[in-house]
């Protein structure tokens, strides 16, 4: 199963280190955004299966993100990935639409549970 | 922000992602603490010069009266090492709130105000440096908290004479805890000597990347 | 951590430091001799103990929240003398030539992590600092009293100029904040220098004290009285607008000069000469108030002295 996925975080070292740990040949498209704004332009014009969302974003954060996607029905299918990890930010962040949160740092086992769990690979 | 001789791009940018993940982290800690829900802000990192240090500071906070603690912070004491001060600075505390947060049962004094500051500098430090000192690999040792002055102007918070260093790595951190009306700010400073080896740790952690 | 060594616990009870070890239900594991030393539990008495139960007076839900930040954040925890004198009762070194009966003390609280790197005791350090305290303490006291000195004047004990002028510029602003009224009341001994050059300047001094002396017992305790030049006086009164002013510079000049000074056998008739002025607004400055009350009070000389004048009369 190929898909495209987009990942969206305001730092670069975030970015890279989650494209290193996707699975081998699992995304055959992954673009980069650096916020919220950019992510939903990103959204509103292409298809994209899996969305890799960062909390704390300058220009629009996460939860807005989340949030305008569940007023506009958007549907994508959202992984929170941040290091907000109490437990009233998850709670929001699944209530908004997002299917699962992981917190930073990432590992490349905690993505391989995460995207089985949902069965996503 | 000014990057100054110091950090590459890269260097920055990894710096200002650790120091999201170690506040979530000490979010976390802090918010299990209080049971109450604890907003931080997104660090923001700048470097500070010794002369402009005043004037930075009263742009970073701007409120006419402050009270601040000091602790001191380090890796181990030989030299090349990470050694610097972290300063809370609480610009509008109501101590009745601050004393409801922290279930306090006895009746508030002046010292009694005191101690809740240190106290309250004390738990958010200690979350902080573990929360950095963790994605750093490192170990952070603090030194007691002490108050720097309690309802004084920015200016008077600083013997000019004390201040030994040229430029400062300045890391400030803004804390909310909505239901108790109370917020605060952390500036983490290092002074140039702990930021070469900052450089060194961040080099080293860019490179297994 | 430290190679092991054979005689550790001996080491444990020659610091010269109270040690002692809880877990998370305050169970004491370790006591060291310095702290058995200064209390009536020994090691064998204590060890399995429950902390609350020997030592009833601690402050127990202060304790309990320090302990539960070392378990749940892993970091150390602190108590300083300045805020909490103590927290365990004990005598100290210094019982004859000390002045305090107890011990300051400095306490750190440290996690000490088990196995599964979580909390699993937490070793409390007490730490003597009372000749530290006593020093600070006996400090803080001098420097207060030197305040208090330089801002006094040293022959009526009233406030002296440039400490008043502190006070009245503080008020002033207060008064600019939030609008609330100040009055201003300057006055000057009348032919003093002929007093001076008939009776002697110590019958001059006796005067100015018993001046003084008259006006602060008419006085409220907001009110703030300094001297303001050699004979010459300045009261501002909070809360208070132009008439009251006006009655307390008449009763004043009533008081001061109705009966005379007595020095040695002499009976000496004094009178005073007063000038006063009131805040308007927010914008008052406390220079112009000033100005203000001195072209009243010279108003006062020019029309023959030993009365009262409002600056509001004053041809300006």
């Amino acid at each position: 199963m190929t898909i495209s996925i987009l990942i969206c975080d305001d730092s670069n070292m975030a970015r890279k280190h989650l494209k290193s740990i996707l699975p081998q040949g699992w995304a055959e498209n992954s673009q980069i955004v650096k916020n919220g704004q950019e992510a939903l332009d990103v959204l509103r014009t292409e298809h994209i299966d899996l969305l890799f969302l960062d909390l704390t974003m300058p220009v629009l954060d996460g939860f807005s993100v989340l949030e305008i996607m569940q007023s506009e029905g958007m549907g994508v299918n959202t992984i929170v990935v941040s290091a907000d990890i109490q437990n009233e930010a998850k709670k929001t962040v699944e209530a908004s639409g997002a299917l699962d949160f992981i917190r930073k740092p990432i590992s490349a086992g905690k993505l391989i549970n995460v995207l089985n769990k949902h069965n996503l690979l | 922000m000014n990057s100054g001789p110091y950090f590459t791009e890269d260097q920055r940018d990894y710096l200002q992602e650790i120091c999201n993940i170690g506040m979530g982290q000490a979010g976390q800690s802090l918010s299990v603490l209080f049971e109450q829900y604890v907003t931080l802000s997104v660090p923001s990192i700048e470097i500070i010069s010794e002369k402009n240090l005043i004037t930075t500071l009263k742009r970073l906070i701007p409120a006419e009266k402050i009270s601040a603690v000091r602790q001191g912070f380090y890796t181990h004491v030989a030299d090349p090492n990470i050694c610097g001060e972290s300063i809370t600075i609480f610009s509008k505390t109501d101590f009745v709130q601050l004393a409801q947060l922290i279930d306090l049962d006895e009746e508030v004094t002046f010292e009694v105000e005191q101690e809740m500051l240190l106290e309250i500098s004390n738990i958010i430090n200690g979350a902080c440096f573990s929360g950095i000192a963790e994605q750093l690999s490192e170990r952070l040792f603090s030194t007691p908290p002490s108050i720097m002055g309690q309802a004084i102007i920015i200016d008077h918070l600083f013997n000019k004479d004390n201040l030994i260093w040229d430029h400062a790595l300045s890391i400030k951190i803004h804390y909310i805890i909505d239901k108790h009306s109370f917020q605060c700010d952390v500036l983490l400073l290092m002074p140039d000597s702990s930021v070469q080896y900052l450089v060194n740790i961040l080099n080293r952690l860019i490179d297994e990347l | 951590m430290i190679k092991q060594f054979p005689y550790i616990n001996n080491v444990i009870d020659c610091l010269d430091s109270g040690v002692f070890v809880i877990d998370k239900n305050f169970t004491v594991h370790l006591w060291n001799d310095y702290m058995a030393i200064r209390c009536q539990f020994t090691s064998d008495d204590i060890v399995g103990s429950s902390l609350f139960d020997c030592f009833p007076e601690l402050p127990q839900q202060w304790f309990k929240r320090n302990i539960k930040s070392v378990f749940l954040l892993k970091s150390p925890s602190y108590s300083a003398w300045e805020q909490r004198a103590y927290l365990f009762k004990f005598p100290h070194g210094r019982s004859v030539t000390g002045g305090v009966e107890f011990m300051y003390q400095n306490c750190c609280f440290t996690p000490i992590l088990g196995q599964d790197n979580n909390v699993e005791y937490v070793c409390v350090t007490v730490k003597d600092v009372t000749d530290i305290a006593i020093a600070t303490l006996k400090l803080q006291n001098t420097v207060t009293e030197l305040e208090r000195i330089n801002s006094i004047d040293g022959l009526t004990q009233v406030y002296n100029r440039s400490h008043w002028e502190k006070c009245f510029r503080n008020e002033v602003d207060r008064v600019n904040r939030y609008e609330h009224p100040v009055s201003l009341i300057m006055f000057d001994m009348d032919f003093f220098k002929k007093i001076n050059d008939k009776y002697g300047h110590l019958c001059g001094d006796e005067v100015l004290r018993e001046t003084t002396r008259r006006c602060t017992n008419s006085l409220r305790s907001v009110d703030v009285l300094g001297r303001y030049g050699g004979e010459e006086f300045c009261i501002f009164l909070p809360e208070v607008e132009l008439t009251g002013a006006a009655y307390l510079a008449e009763k004043l000049r009533h008081i001061i000069s109705d009966t005379p000074v007595y020095y040695n056998s002499l009976a000496v008739s004094i009178s005073v000469s007063i000038g006063f002025t009131c805040s308007r607004s927010t914008t008052n400055n406390y220079e112009q108030l000033i100005s203000e009350a001195d072209t009243a009070l010279y108003a006062a000389k020019n029309n023959g002295r030993a009365q009262c004048i409002s600056f509001f009369d004053c041809d300006v």
